[in-house]
Formats: structure tokens, sequence, C-alpha cells
């Protein structure tokens, strides 16, 4: 296999060569620009790059995943759009699905083709997800699929859509849960764009009503799904807060730049002092989460993951995505509230969407008091309360 | 890289020499009394942990700087008195650069565990000069400081001077004229104070006006390291203390450990601690390696991060312990006043974070993001 310091290099050079697309703050166009970029990086042979050669990834390793996102982040060039797709679903479908799924759905899901979202949580399941109660009632060939889920990103632009459901209601909660592959284009459909507080609109809420989808469709056994679900979220976390801290680092060279090419105060004032203690206080953070991935980076190496190991990675990511954002956009000032304005250099708009964005960190993916829940009782051997 | 094998074998036997000799009613007698403070430095000169950093051609093992970290992880742990810090970085850290006078001192605080101090008046930033300073005048030590640890138990004084704006560094010993040392009362139960007061004591010169600033950088970026490692040490325990107590201790019927305020409470500091663990770690492993800026920053990033954790997760742990935790009946209120004593020591976060956020700035090229 190859190494990765090779393959670094053959990132790096191919990077340097390539059109790298700019982003639009408009959602609709970057959507556009963002597909168009997994298309070219899927033809240059980028796209699932630790997926197995059978299903038409590059047959690497996890840390070459990781030195790709790297590079990326390096070059100031952007991810896919299709993440939820590559990174959650396609190996769910690759380790569970049947082969039909895996033939015909996974080359599209690689080429950007085909936009997969993930149809979770309910208005009414949030941290208790196994309590979910979309239902999916047999009919002949088909599940009749009636409810309602939540949060789901890119419903209203996605293609298909994994779904969980509930196939048994009798049964002890995540017990009766299915995993069921949804061609979003199937009559009963919704989705209805929600409004984040950054003024981005991602994430949807989608209605489903008497939604017909073939059995064909199922993922794993019937009423198996908890575990289909559970155990890929679980190994695509560790993989996930490598990547985040990345993305951390450069925001944070970003802004360090930008007050360098500023209007910087001195050290001798009070302004000045705060600039450097809030850059002091983003910068520890980011070399904590640095030397904690290094542990994550080994854990995934030797195949450790899922492990409750995972939630203190968590824990410690959602605080310190705050504490980076946080840092940063303190020194804003009151020109926080001028649209447009540039203060010591920063871009306010910037700044303002990150730091509102990172308040998400500590509620998406298992709450930060979820997180919590499992290192009291799983590492630390404390009582279920 | 020296044999991980060896290290943790190392960090092992100091272990297990403390579970013996500084067991649980020892620990309590030396830290409740400045005569004990020192005691067991001989015994830990003959166990080798002091010849950890020493070149082996002057009698040492050869290990480089890194082979102390799980070591003083072990001394947090088991909430050791002693001038370890001292004894353990200064002579490796300044043999090549002294005299065979000088040398003579460092091998008798290696082999026979002579108590070394250091007088650096820049321990503090925000306090410098505050705790007082020392002047060179034609090779003649002038000055006050008042905080040296084990000052009064010492045999040799590494001490800190300023010649026109730039450091020396001159090794001294008690006896020699013109050197006043007075006791000075300690908060800290790991160590005491003295008072040192120097009137033209011509010192042992370490090193010259090339060599000294570097000998200095190094002592003080290890001094942050190891002492964060103490600090992680001292994090670790107090967790497992905590934990322990609320699964034994009942209210409303359950253990409180059953409580999610408590489990809560108790899985940050759990994740702090790793934190701190994992980021000692990684600091104490490449810091050697790193250019001089960048080895600064993370001894500095390292402390910083050591001082907050440290001080919360022991706070955390008096409060899991309730009413008990308050009083001297148990232990964590003596890992909460050395985490705090050890706090300031080389930087608090607040003093760190304004040098970390400098040195980030100044730094003429951009960090790159490469880590994995």
């Amino acid at each position: 296999m190859m190494g990765l310091a090779v393959y670094r290099a053959q990132a790096r050079q191919w990077l340097a060569a390539a059109e790298v697309p700019h982003v639009p703050l408009d959602l609709d166009e970057r959507f556009a620009v963002l597909r168009e970029w997994q298309r070219t990086l899927f033809d240059a042979g980028w796209i699932g790059i630790s997926w197995s050669r059978e299903a038409g990834g590059q047959g690497l390793t996890s840390m070459h995943q990781l030195v790709f996102a790297e590079e990326l982040a390096r070059a100031r060039a952007p991810m896919p759009i299709g993440l939820i797709g590559l990174d959650v679903v396609g190996p769910s479908i690759d380790h569970h699905g049947q082969p039909w799924q895996r033939e015909e759905l996974l080359p599209k899901l690689l080429s950007g083709e085909h936009i997969w979202c993930q149809g979770f949580s309910e208005p009414n399941a949030g941290s208790d997800l196994a309590s979910l109660r979309t239902r999916a009632v047999i009919d002949g060939d088909d599940f009749v699929i009636s409810g309602q889920k939540v949060w789901t990103s890119w419903a209203h632009k996605s293609q298909w859509c994994a779904l969980l459901v509930r196939t048994d209601p009798d049964v002890h909660k995540n017990a009766g849960i299915s995993y069921v592959l949804v061609d979003m284009s199937s009559p009963g459909i919704t989705p209805r764009p929600l409004e984040q507080m950054t003024g981005d609109r991602e994430f949807c809420e989608v209605f489903f009503d008497e939604v017909r989808v073939p059995r064909r469709n199922l993922v794993g056994e019937l009423n198996q799904g908890w575990t289909v679900a559970t155990h890929t979220l679980g190994v695509e976390r560790a993989a996930y807060t490598v990547r985040r801290r990345v993305d951390y680092e450069v925001a944070f060279e970003d802004a360090v730049a930008a007050l360098r090419a500023g209007d910087l105060p001195g050290p001798e004032t009070a302004l000045g002092r705060r600039v450097r203690v809030a850059l002091g206080r983003a910068q520890i953070a980011l070399r904590v989460l640095g030397a904690q991935t290094r542990q994550t980076v080994r854990r995934l190496d030797a195949g450790e993951v899922p492990t409750p190991e995972d939630s203190v990675d968590k824990l410690l990511l959602n605080g310190i995505e705050q504490t980076v954002f946080g840092s940063i956009a303190e020194l804003l000032g009151p020109s926080r509230a001028l649209s447009g304005s540039t203060p010591l250099g920063l871009e306010a708009d910037r700044w303002v969407h990150d730091h509102l964005y990172s308040r998400s960190a500590s509620i998406y993916g298992g709450t930060s008091q979820v997180q919590r829940n499992i290192i009291s009782e799983r590492l630390l051997g404390l009582p279920r309360g | 890289m020296a044999d991980t094998d060896t290290i943790a074998s190392l960090a092992a036997a100091v272990d297990d020499f403390l579970r013996s000799a500084y067991d649980a009613d020892t620990r309590r007698r030396v830290l409740s009394s400045a005569d004990d403070r020192s005691s067991l430095v001989p015994a830990l000169a003959e166990l080798g942990t002091f010849a950890v950093a020493l070149e082996e051609q002057h009698g040492g093992l050869g290990l480089p700087l890194s082979a102390l970290a799980p070591i003083f992880i072990q001394y947090g742990r088991h909430l050791l008195a002693g001038p370890m810090l001292e004894n353990s970085l200064l002579p490796g850290a300044v043999y090549d650069h002294v005299s065979e006078e000088g040398r003579k001192l460092l091998s008798d605080a290696v082999g026979n565990g002579s108590v070394l101090a250091c007088l650096d008046p820049a321990v503090t930033d925000h306090w410098s000069g505050r705790l007082g300073s020392v002047t060179s005048v034609d090779g003649r030590l002038h000055g006050t400081f008042e905080a040296v640890r084990f000052g009064l138990e010492a045999m040799a004084i590494l001490v800190v001077a300023e010649r026109d704006g730039c450091p020396e560094l001159y090794l001294i010993e008690p006896t020699m004229p013109g050197v006043r040392i007075e006791a000075v009362g300690s908060a800290d139960p790991a160590v005491n104070f003295g008072r040192f007061t120097l009137d033209g004591v011509e010192g042992i010169s370490v090193g010259d006006a090339a060599t000294a600033p570097e000998v200095l950088a190094r002592v003080r970026r290890w001094s942050r390291v190891l002492i964060a490692c103490e600090l992680s040490g001292i994090a670790t325990r107090c967790v497992e203390l905590a934990v322990e107590y609320a699964q034994q201790r009942e209210q409303f019927g359950r253990v409180i450990g059953s409580f999610q305020a408590i489990k809560h409470m108790l899985a940050d500091m759990h994740t702090d601690a790793v934190s701190l663990h994992n980021f000692c770690e990684a600091v104490a492993g490449e810091l050697d390696q790193l250019p001089d800026i960048e080895a600064d920053l993370s001894a500095a990033a390292l402390k910083a991060h050591a001082a907050r954790v440290a001080v919360t997760v022991c706070e955390g742990a008096i409060q899991v312990h309730g009413g008990i935790g308050f009083t001297a009946e148990a232990d964590v209120h003596w890992y909460y006043k050395r985490a705090l004593a050890l706090r300031a020591w080389y930087g608090d976060s607040a003093e760190l974070e304004e040098q970390v956020g400098a040195l980030v700035l100044d730094q003429s090229t951009a960090r790159t993001v490469e880590r994995v």
C-alpha cells in the first residue's frame, strides 16, 4: 500500500494544478459548485479513498483519507458536497446492504450524481433517537411509510434518503427499527427547509405521507436498523473529530493572517492585549485537540473504533470549536453588529457566521449532555440514573 | 528515540517505590511538616531517578528529558514532596556548561540526593520583579529573591542573574561568602521556600554569553512541561478519588454517582484530565526536536492548559466530596493546594495565553495543518 508521505505529495501536487473552486455564499450556488467539485475529485480518484475497491473506492486506509482532507484544507479547497453519503450512508450500504444496492447505488453516490441525506431525528426523537415513530407498514412488496423527520441536511437537494423507520411497534424501542433507502422523487415526500441561526437553509424537516418504498430497499435485516445506523455513526465519529480539527486550524490561520495584515494594536494597549489573549486561548485549545486526535488516529489505525472513548473526543471537540470561534468573534467588538465591516482586518460576516455555527457543535451528533452520560456510565463505571 | 520500554519501566519503578515508601500515612506526615519534605530525596537518588537525563559519560542514564514526563506524572499522582524538578532537570541541562567544581555539586545531587535549587526571577511574568531579582556586576552577584524552592536545604543553587539586559547563569553554594538564606513559610504542602540575599557573591559561572540564554530557555521550557506532567498526575488522581467517593457515598437512598448532576461533573473532569495527559505526552515527546520558538510555544500552551485543568479538576473533586472534601480528613485538599501552588509557577493560564498569542502573531511563517 502507498505510504502516507508519498500519498500526501501526490495530493498536494494534484491540488496545486487543480482549479480549486471559490465557494459562493448563496446556498443554491454553493450546492452546485460543490457537487461539480465532487465530480472533479471523483474523476481524479480522490473520492472514496478508504472504501474498498469492490465498492468503487481506492482501497486505502482512513489515514490516507485524513491526509487528503488535510491537503484539501491546506489548499483552501472545499470538501465535496456528498459527505453524508461518503462518510456514513455509503459505508452502511457497503457493510450491510444487498448486492444490488452496492452495485447500483454506490457508483452514483461516489460521483456526486446522487446526493444522499439521512432521515434519523424526529420532532420527538432527538437525543432519544430510538423512540422514533415514523412508521413503515409492509404491504405486498412495499413498505408504506408515514411520519416526519427533522434536521435532515440537504433533503431538498437529495436524490436519496437513508431512513430509520419503525417496523415493529410492539417490541422495545431500538429492537423495532429498520434502515430503508428511499428515492426522494417518490410520491408523498415533502421536504421543507428550515432556516438556521446562521441564515443558511441547509437542513429540512421532511414529511412522509404514505410513501411506497420497495422492500428490496431494506438494508440489513428487518428490525435490525439500529445496529446498522449506530455502527456506522460510531465509526464515522472518530474520523470526523480528526477532520474538524483541520477545519479549525485553517480558520485560525486565516484569522491570524488577517490580523497580521490589518491594523494590529501593540501589546501594550488594552486591545492589543485582548487580541493576544484571545489568540492564545484559541491556539491552546487547538493544540489540546491536536494532541487528543493523535490518540484518535492511533485508534482508527488499529481499528479500535467505535469505543466510548470517542465520546471524550466529541465532548472535547464541542468545547474547542466554541472556544476557537468564540475567541476570534470576540475580537470583532461592537463591529460585530455592522454587516460588511472588517474590524482589525477580520471579516465580520465570516466570523459571525462561524461563531453562530459553533453553537451547533454541542448539539448535533449527540449533545454534550449525551456524551457526558456515556462517559460517566461506560468509562467511569457510574450507575445509570 | 530512547527505548520506550525502558522509560515505561522507570516510571513503573518509581510508582512501585512510592507505593511502599510513600504510603498514605507517610504522605500526610510529610505534607504536614516542613522538616520531612525532602526526606525521600536520597532514596530517589539511589533509585536513579535524578540520573535519567544526564549523559552516560557523566554517570547518568543518557535518556532524553522526555523520559522524565511519565515519572513526573507519577510524582503528581502520589503528591510527592521534594525538589524533584530541580534535581531531575538541572544536572543534565547544566553539566556540559560548568567547571569541574560545579560538576561535583551536580554529581552529588544525582548520585547522593543532595538538594538542588533554582533562583529564577522569570518564574513569573506578570509579577516580574515583585519577588526580587539578581544582577551581576563584574562577575559578582547582588540582589534578593523571595521564593527559592528548597533554598534552605539546597547544597547548590542555579542563579539566573541579569547583566545589561542579558541573562547570566551561576551555580552558588550556601556557604559562599555573601550568601544569606532565610526560611519563608510555605503554603505549598510539597515544597519549602527560602529567601535569598546575595551581596557580592562570586558564583561558579555556567556557560557564557552565547550559551547561557539557550541553557536557560531549555530549563524554563522543560520546567513548564514537567510541572504540567505533575499537574496531570494530580488531575488524574483527583478524578479517581472523586469517582470512588461518588460510588460509595449515598444520599436520598442511592449513591450520589447515579445523579446526573454529579455524573456530568465527573465526565467533564475526566475529559479534562485525559486531554491534559495526552497533551503532556505529545509535547514531551517532540519538544527537543522543535525549533526554539515552536518549542517555547508548545511548552507555554501545555503549562497554560495544565494550570487551568488541574485547578478545575481539584475544585470539582472537592465539590463531589461535599462537606468532607472541605475538611482535612479527605486528601483532596492536599492536591488542591499543590495544584494552586504549581499553577503560577512558570506561568498561569492568564499569563501564558497572552504569551502564546504574542508568539503566534510574531511567528514569521504560518503553522501548517499537517499533523497526521
